[in-house]
């Protein structure tokens, strides 16, 4: 499992190396802002989920206990009426002497809104004063009313009884109040003997309901309130629940201890907070049911999820634009650095972007312009190294030349054979006049023939032309441009080794024609021609020690035109031994020094 | 440069969408939150009386209230008329009701008119149901059974050879006619004499009539099977100086009122605040599957309580709806 993690991680970090910054940048800064915002996505829900229902619980909290401020004033009330009747009426009078009727019906008449009856009972359940109506119903049980019962039972206290009907007068009209009894035991004087009685202090239940209305109308939840046992007294469905269509936790929430609870029933989750009334037992319930929440949580998680999204697309697009920005500016530089790589000459590195863009641009293109620099030096110090080469090369035929033929004309003189001698030295003299060429390196193949021809016609005196000279020169090469002194030496070649040690006939051929846009020059002997092995060391092998000459000749040639033309041009060699040998030049064709190759372009700079 | 006004076109572009999503369904919310309410209903029960009512307006009341709907509650110009509660129908169809709640004052005559409706529109009878009403939704107690317990609660309230009346009225329900025959099961096998007193063609009075009854058949108990003949025979008989014993089927606030007077012996009542409750839930089902497919009868809970019993708190809940 780790090691396919670790795969997994390596695998991510070797496709991340191989895409550019721009890429990289912005799906990291993507990833770190979805996380980002996830997490605090995450945390403000929980945080806003957690305040809600803690703000919820608050305001139920305070609801009831506003509640409870009202019901217990509402019952506080009763209880005054209860005592200033007990403490204020019946303790003072003498039932034999007066009635209680007429304080019973002031206090009635100050507190009817409140109240349904108040009544006056001996033990025995007869009738001492009521008001307003005070006829009671005949054939009637009071004392076994539930109320009378328990007033009976613990004659200190006061008893709030839970809501009924109330059963007690002839009513004419088909009226029935529902009621909560106070009641008590109070002590009747009559005659001076006092008794036991009962005082009844019936409340308009309306007088609750109202309470508990205005509460319900305008909350989120309900609020309900139960007595000690249990038993509803109020419930905004209070008809539904009597008729067994809805069912309510009151047995349950009775044993609930003040403040506030979580609670399953019948499958729904909701909250339930308690308050406790004072002096009767009763319970303010308040129920919020956990949907209430679920449905704000909802709305909270919408709106979330749409903030996070719009915030997440905005930092995308910013990512994408920052990306782009840092990246774009080292792309470009990467592209113009592999312009360079390609070798594009005309260098244009781009430079912009951020500050260290700017300034590695700036540099790379210093350096650029320092590597031109040097290497155009380098190519200038190989041209001069080159040209030296050269001239020490060309240099080298003259005193080679001048020996063999001065040479000649010594021996000419020491035959006195002067007419020829003079010939010579003439022929020697036109010899050299070409050879000198104004100091120009590059002459016509027209010169270069007639240097030729002077110097073999020097050579045939002095051999008494033992050979043969055939010159066949296409016309039209006749123009054409070469660098000086390179038949000359082929022709000496061809005599010393071909001709000269022959015992026949000799027979040189200079050949001069145009194939494929090059000039080729063939020197043909018919002489003995020479083993392949020499052939390879006669373009090569410098060092070579000759028998004959300066032994300089034909690799002098061959290194100068290549040095002039390139490596495509120069001598090539074909000799069969006993037959003869074929040396042909291979030049460019070129006007007046003129051709393509960049030699002569540096070569007429100087 | 143009590719960077590219970019923050299509990013405008995108805001666009993105707020005009956002606010469409935040539109949307509020919307939903704020909706309901809308679906009218149109009840419609026989007599002139909106008091026989009260309790059934109570659960109707109640189910508006939970189920979020707006209640029409229509009664008649008098007490019995097939003919016009068949054009109330039709009215409440026009205008708009997008269910019905009926109780039949004729089983037989609105028979046609309601079948026709109910292929229209929704519709769940109470109380009394139409004859044939195959598919039907239909929300009362057992009327037989009521019957049976009227008979039984006579039978043991009273001692031997008693002679009994019945009082014929409204017979043209269903539901009284189901009343009649359980009771009239219960006592089949007692010793009590039996007579019917069904008014003629006549007797235009019907306190008269059963004055005049009386006289001629003197018996010593009165049965009555619905609320109007149970008020007709207690308001007559009240102050009449006889011995006579009333019992009867339903709770009207004057009922209640005779029985706990000792007018009336016992009286046996369904749960009318569950009748109209459970009506417009049944309603709202059907509405919300718009098929009637529940054809199940729904049996609503009944009582019989006399004098003694009344004041248990269990029955004073019911006889005594607490006025919200």
């Amino acid at each position: 499992m780790v090691s396919k993690i670790k795969d997994f991680l390596l695998k991510i970090g070797h496709y991340y190396r191989h895409k550019s910054i721009q890429f990289t940048l912005s799906i990291s800064f993507s990833f770190v802002a979805l996380f980002g915002m996830g997490f605090m996505g995450v945390t403000i829900y929980t945080q806003f989920a957690s305040s809600t229902k803690e703000i919820i619980i608050e305001n139920n909290e305070q609801l009831i206990d506003q509640v409870n401020m009202n019901v217990n004033e509402y019952l506080r009330s009763m209880m005054r009426i209860s005592d200033s009747m007990y403490y204020s009426v019946i303790k003072r009078v003498d039932l034999s002497k007066e009635t209680l009727n007429k304080e019973m019906n002031l206090l009635y008449e100050a507190n009817k809104d409140n109240l349904v009856s108040i009544v006056c009972l001996k033990g025995n359940g007869s009738l001492v004063a009521a008001t307003p109506i005070d006829n009671l119903k005949t054939d009637l049980h009071v004392i076994e009313q539930s109320w009378f019962v328990k007033a009976n039972q613990e004659i200190e206290n006061l008893h709030f009884s839970t809501p009924h009907v109330q059963n007690l007068f002839n009513d004419s009209s088909f009226n029935y109040h529902w009621v909560i009894s106070l009641s008590r035991v109070v002590e009747l004087t009559n005659n001076g003997n006092s008794s036991r009685g009962i005082l009844l202090v019936d409340m308009n239940y309306s007088g609750i309901e109202q309470l508990f209305t205005k509460v319900n109308s305008n909350n989120s939840g309900y609020v309900y309130l139960i007595d000690s046992n249990g038993e509803i007294i109020y419930h905004p469905k209070q008809n539904l629940i009597n008729s067994s269509l809805l069912h309510e936790n009151n047995e349950v929430a009775a044993t609930y201890e003040d403040g506030t609870h979580d609670e399953d029933f019948e499958g729904k989750n909701r909250i339930v907070t308690v308050n406790t009334v004072g002096y009767t037992g009763w319970k303010i319930i308040n129920v919020t049911s956990a949907n209430e929440f679920y449905m704000s949580y909802n709305q909270m998680r919408f709106f979330t999820v749409m903030i996070i999204a719009l915030t997440i697309f905005l930092i995308f697009f910013a990512n994408q634009f920052v990306s782009y920005l840092i990246g774009n500016p080292i792309k470009k530089l990467d592209d113009s650095v592999k312009d360079l790589e390609y070798g594009k000459l005309d260098l244009n590195i781009f430079i912009g972007g951020s500050y260290e863009i700017q300034h590695l641009g700036r540099t790379i293109t210093s350096v650029v312009l320092q590597m031109h620099l040097l290497m155009e030096e380098i190519v200038a110090e190989q041209e001069k190294k080159r040209k030296s080469e050269f001239d020490s090369l060309q240099a080298q035929i003259n005193p080679h030349f001048l020996y063999n033929t001065l040479d000649s004309i010594v021996w000419m003189v020491e035959s006195e054979r002067y007419q020829e001698a003079i010939s010579m030295v003439t022929a020697l003299a036109n010899l050299f006049r070409i050879s000198l060429s104004k100091g120009k390196n590059i002459i016509t193949i027209r010169e270069e023939i007639e240097h030729a021809q002077n110097y073999l016609y020097i050579q045939k005196i002095r051999y008494k032309n033992r050979f043969q000279i055939k010159i066949d020169i296409e016309p039209e090469i006749y123009e054409c441009s070469t660098i000086k002194l390179i038949v000359q030496p082929l022709l000496e070649n061809a005599i010393y080794h071909g001709v000269e040690s022959m015992y026949g006939e000799g027979e040189i051929t200079i050949k001069g024609y145009l194939k494929n846009n090059d000039i080729y020059i063939d020197v043909i002997d018919n002489g003995l021609g020479m083993p392949e092995e020499s052939v390879e060391f006669l373009l090569t092998d410098d060092s070579r020690v000759h028998k004959k000459g300066s032994g300089i000749g034909l690799s002098n040639v061959h290194q100068r035109i290549q040095l002039y033309f390139g490596k495509e041009y120069g001598l090539e060699i074909k000799s069969v031994l006993d037959e003869g040998t074929t040396v042909r030049i291979k030049l460019p064709r070129s006007f007046n020094g003129v051709n393509k190759t960049r030699e002569d372009v540096t070569h007429e700079k100087e | 440069m143009k590719k960077n006004r590219k970019l923050i076109l299509v990013i405008i572009l995108l805001l666009c969408i993105l707020s005009l999503l956002f606010i469409s369904t935040y539109l949307y919310i509020t919307d939903s939150n704020n909706k309901e309410k809308t679906t009218k209903i149109s009840v419609i029960v026989y007599g002139n009386s909106s008091d026989r009512w009260t309790t059934l307006k109570q659960g109707l009341d109640q189910g508006a209230d939970d189920f979020g709907v707006e209640i029409n509650f229509v009664t008649m110009t008098e007490e019995n008329g097939a003919e016009e509660q068949e054009r109330l129908l039709t009215r409440e169809i026009a205008n708009g009701a997008k269910g019905i709640i009926l109780a039949a004052t004729d089983s037989k005559k609105m028979a046609k008119a309601v079948k026709e409706a109910s292929s229209i529109l929704p519709i769940v009878m109470v109380e009394t149901n139409i004859e044939d009403a195959g598919g039907l939704i239909y929300l009362s107690a057992d009327n037989y059974s009521m019957g049976l317990n009227i008979g039984r609660s006579v039978y043991f309230n009273s001692t031997i050879n008693k002679k009994v009346a019945v009082f014929i009225y409204n017979q043209q329900r269903s539901s009284v006619k189901e009343r009649y025959r359980g009771m009239m099961d219960s006592l089949q096998y007692s010793d009590y004499t039996m007579s019917q007193w069904e008014m003629g063609e006549e007797d235009k009075d019907p306190s008269l009539f059963l004055q005049k009854m009386l006289m001629e058949d003197p018996v010593d108990i009165i049965v009555a099977l619905d609320d109007k003949s149970l008020e007709i025979v207690t308001e007559t008989f009240e102050n009449f100086e006889s011995t006579v014993d009333i019992y009867g089927i339903g709770s009207t606030n004057k009922l209640v009122h005779y029985l706990d007077y000792g007018v009336i012996s016992a009286i046996v009542f369904q749960n009318e605040f569950n009748m109209g409750y459970l009506s417009i839930q049944e309603l709202i089902n059907s509405l919300k599957e718009s098929k009637n497919k529940n054809t199940l009868e729904n049996e609503i809970e009944f009582r019989t309580v006399n004098r003694d019993t009344l004041y248990l708190p269990k029955n004073q809940r019911l006889v005594f709806p607490i006025v919200q």
